[in-house]
């Protein structure tokens, strides 16, 4: 700890030679999700200065605001947010940034009739539909350009060409679920994310928790999942990386008991993007690494 | 499946059919355990000490992940033992200064240890360290999502509690009646507060990760509230104690099965809530039925 | 159960005892020779129950040190009985009166033995002698003042002490009581036992006790109650005057006890 404040002043040094030596500073936007730190790195690549609030892996739902947050949020020109309730417990300190700087949602510029809701509340996990993904990221690219000028013409360019990616990232995905026996097209996770997912790619999808990962389920659910993993047979039923484990063992030990043995598949990426070096340290790269996943354990080949 | 069906099924004991079977005996060891473990803390007044020790044992499996850079179940679960020992030791250290009342002290330990617990887990949380999720489900356990080894662990822990309290049965009841009266009896009953210290930290150590610290207080105080009203003997309020521990544990998971979207831990205590309610009732009834007629004016 | 006469049953020498920076005691010194009825006298707040407590061992004494029968208090805790005030227990405890009498008996059994019907006799015993025989299998919650402290009497008997420390025994009792109380304590006495008495009536100091040691944060006297029990005494003990409060607490002692009791 001693040696981290002796270093604290050279590191203000750097900082200083830093801001002297580029005339003109990199506009500062501030992401909360590892999501979003990658959309933006992908439109604005280097000529932006991006911090990310939630590294690799953490969960947004249960995610709090931290008093280092707070200066990483007043010290940006631009803070980009989820919205749509996916940073649970971070809603008021971001509402009252709203107040004095730009601030934008990214998920919010989807129009109502394409959200899913489950009990009148929206569901934030829309990454899981590329397609959406994709309409979320022109609708940050306009922001940027916006607010930033200088950066038009750089982020219209890769703005276009990671549009055309993720396009094709969409029906590549939509070939591979194809591949899974049609009566295994059941996906059981931890929590409640992957709801866009089989909406867009027709897979039945069933998680332990709700939406959020902030609640306990009931055991009468519980009950179900595990009849409807044993009555379909069900192979295999997924881990996610930002949840514990637990609610999944729960799972496979009630299957175990009536019969049906599950295999415990995964971890999915599902709030969060992976490690630098997992392969699912981007957006395309953690989808490409669920399916893969999901395809596998449900008994497709690729 | 009729309502009888699935209770039948789910008290077939020995052989684990289902996970209802599962949820539900776990439920009802635990609630065994810390009705208890809670009966003796409640007459020697200490039933919120439960409460602080089950909010130390955060910090505990916090340290212990990092120490260890996994998540075995063994390793948090001495973790967890081995903070709330702190906590307990600090208590008893604050209730030495004069000034400290014996609730300020228990409202210092709980507030300090687990505000660090609260620190240590959102360090984790935003960090890059493998393995942590779930990290947190140590102490914010889910009843419904028991598993089969949980159920394990809590019956080798019932069983110690069970020699535990009968072995020290007798400097038990001194240790709770008047600790200091008996002269001769001194040297056991000071080995009783320990064996108690012990059962209480083993047993909610245990309980956390099953049923969440909410569930795990709850039973801690509300099955000795009851055994109280009924008792006559300590024997019959120990027993009257864990039964209603027992009862209120598998009632409620059971009933939970009937109702959607309560969780279990809920079920659970609002059940031995209810029994609780149930006593009062009677108890007022009863009294009223003996009250002697007559009574002189002060 | 007796103890050669020669020996003191109690001996404190210079014994000091303080909460927190606050001396309670000081310099406290005397002998009890076996067999005697001592009573403890002196004013609220004067350390009675402290001096009680630090001689078992549940207040450490700052200075000083004390003896029973010539030796340490651990060589002769079987020995020793100690009846805490009434309102320092609990009372809600669910016990019966015979569950409580039997925990005289706690230290001879070990971990895994049953108390055994011998002692369940003597239980009986103690319990008829206290002529509180019919109350055995009563809850304790329901014991009046002087049925409880009838217990606790009963709780020491069964133990055979050989040194009695009981704390105000005959606070908020009746008169029944009282005297069953002073004439067990008596018979105890005259078998050799020794008893110390924390007490507040002045009027039947004289009557009940043979010694007396009178407390105020010092000892003010220890002896025999027909040289020591003096007005000097009971002056230097209680302050120049008796303060009016304590006198008509004194005159209006039987009445509130009687009251109390019913």
């Amino acid at each position: 700890m001693r040696r981290i404040f002796k270093l604290l002043p050279s590191f203000q040094l750097l900082f200083a030679v830093i801001t002297l030596a580029d005339p003109l500073p990199k506009p500062k936007i501030t992401t909360t999700t590892s999501l979003l730190h990658d959309m933006v790195h992908q439109l604005a690549g280097d000529s932006v200065e991006i911090i990310s609030l939630m590294g690799p892996g953490v969960d947004p739902h249960l995610y709090k605001v931290t008093p280092g947050d707070i200066r990483k949020l007043s010290r940006a020109d631009l803070i980009v947010y989820h919205g749509l309730h996916l940073e649970g417990r971070m809603a008021e300190a971001l509402e009252n940034f709203g107040k004095r700087k730009p601030t934008f949602a990214a998920a919010e510029v989807l129009p109502n009739d394409k959200l899913r809701t489950l009990s009148d509340i929206p569901d934030p996990h829309v990454w899981f539909n590329v397609q959406l993904w994709r309409e979320v990221t022109l609708g940050l690219a306009s922001k940027l350009s916006k607010t930033f000028p200088q950066l038009e013409t750089q982020v219209g360019t890769r703005g276009a060409q990671y549009a055309n990616e993720l396009a094709s990232l969409d029906t590549e995905v939509d070939h591979a679920i194809a591949k899974i026996p049609e009566q295994q097209r059941i996906l059981v996770t931890a929590h409640d994310a992957f709801g866009y997912f089989g909406e867009r790619y027709k897979l039945k999808v069933h998680g332990i928790q709700g939406v959020s990962t902030d609640s306990e389920a009931g055991l009468s659910h519980i009950q179900s999942l595990i009849d409807l993993l044993v009555n379909l047979k069900v192979p295999a039923v997924f881990l996610e990386s930002s949840v514990g484990e637990r609610s999944i063992q729960a799972l496979t030990d009630g299957a175990k008991y009536k019969g049906h043995s599950v295999i415990m598949a995964g971890p999915l990426y599902s709030d969060a993007l992976g490690e630098p070096g997992s392969g699912a340290e981007t957006f395309t790269g953690m989808v490409r690494f669920n399916v893969k996943s999901i395809v596998t354990a449900l008994g497709g080949t690729l | 499946m009729s309502v009888f069906q699935s209770i039948y099924s789910a008290l077939q004991l020995g052989l684990p059919a289902s996970h209802l079977a599962v949820v539900v005996i776990g439920a009802s060891v635990i609630g065994c355990i810390l009705g208890g473990v809670g009966a003796i803390a409640s007459l020697r007044r200490e039933a919120l000490l439960g409460d602080a020790l089950a909010h130390c044992t955060l910090i505990g499996v916090i340290f212990a992940f990092f120490w260890f850079g996994q998540r075995e179940f063994s390793l948090l679960f001495f973790g967890a033992c081995l903070s709330s020992f702190c906590g307990l030791l600090v208590i008893r250290a604050l209730l030495t200064v004069p000034v400290i009342k014996p609730d300020a002290a228990l409202a210092v330990v709980l507030a300090g240890f687990f505000g660090f617990g609260l620190i240590g887990l959102r360090y984790v949380q935003v960090s890059s360290l493998p393995n942590k999720a779930g990290l947190e489900s140590f102490i914010f356990g889910k009843a419904s999502l028991m598993t089969g080894a949980d159920v394990t662990w809590a019956i080798i822990v019932a069983a110690v509690v069970l020699v535990g309290v009968l072995l020290s049965r007798r400097s038990l009841a001194a240790l709770c009646f008047d600790s200091a009266g008996l002269v001769a009896f001194r040297p056991s009953v000071a080995i009783a507060r320990i064996v108690f210290a012990a059962l209480l930290l083993i047993s909610v150590s245990i309980a956390l990760p099953a049923t969440g610290v909410i569930l795990t207080c709850s039973l801690l105080v509300i099955p000795a509230s009851i055994a109280k009203f009924m008792a006559r003997s300590f024997f019959d309020y120990m027993l009257l104690a864990t039964t209603i521990g027992a009862i209120s544990g598998a009632i409620g998971a059971a009933a939970s099965i009937y109702i959607e979207n309560v969780s279990t831990g809920a079920s659970v205590t609002l059940t031995a809530t209810t029994l609780l309610a149930l006593a009062l009732i009677v108890r007022a009834y009863v009294d009223r039925q003996h009250r002697r007629v007559v009574e002189f004016p002060r | 159960m007796s103890s050669s006469p020669s020996v003191p049953a109690l001996e404190f020498h210079n014994v000091s005892v303080a909460y927190g920076e606050r001396l309670v005691l000081t310099d406290i010194d005397f002998t009890i020779p076996s067999g005697s009825l001592v009573g403890i006298l002196g004013p609220n707040g004067a350390g009675k129950s402290t001096l009680l407590k630090t001689a078992v061992g549940i207040l450490p004494a700052c200075s000083g040190w004390i003896k029973f029968f010539g030796s340490t208090f651990a060589d002769h805790r079987h020995l020793i009985a100690y009846v805490p005030q009434r309102e320092s227990v609990a009372w809600d405890f669910p016990a019966t009166a015979f569950d409580v009498v039997m925990m005289g008996m706690f230290h001879e059994v070990s971990w895994w033995q049953g108390m055994g019907n011998a002692r369940r006799a003597r239980v009986v015993a103690a319990m008829e002698r206290m002529g509180i025989g019919d109350l055995r299998n009563r809850p304790l919650q329901d014991l009046s003042g002087g049925q409880q402290q009838r217990v606790f009497l009963a709780r020491a008997l069964v133990q055979n002490p050989s040194l009695l420390l009981l704390d105000e025994p005959l606070a908020g009792i009746d008169v029944d009581t009282e005297a069953i109380v002073m004439q067990t304590l008596k018979e105890l006495c005259a078998n050799g036992a020794t008893a110390l008495v924390v007490h507040h009536d002045l009027s039947t100091v004289p009557q009940y006790f043979d010694r007396v040691l009178m407390v105020n944060a010092r000892l003010i006297c220890a002896g025999a109650t027909s040289n020591v029990f003096r007005p000097e005494a009971i002056k230097a003990t209680y302050g120049p005057r008796l303060s009016l409060h304590e006198a008509a607490r004194e005159v209006a002692r039987p009445i509130m006890n009687y009251r109390e009791e019913k």
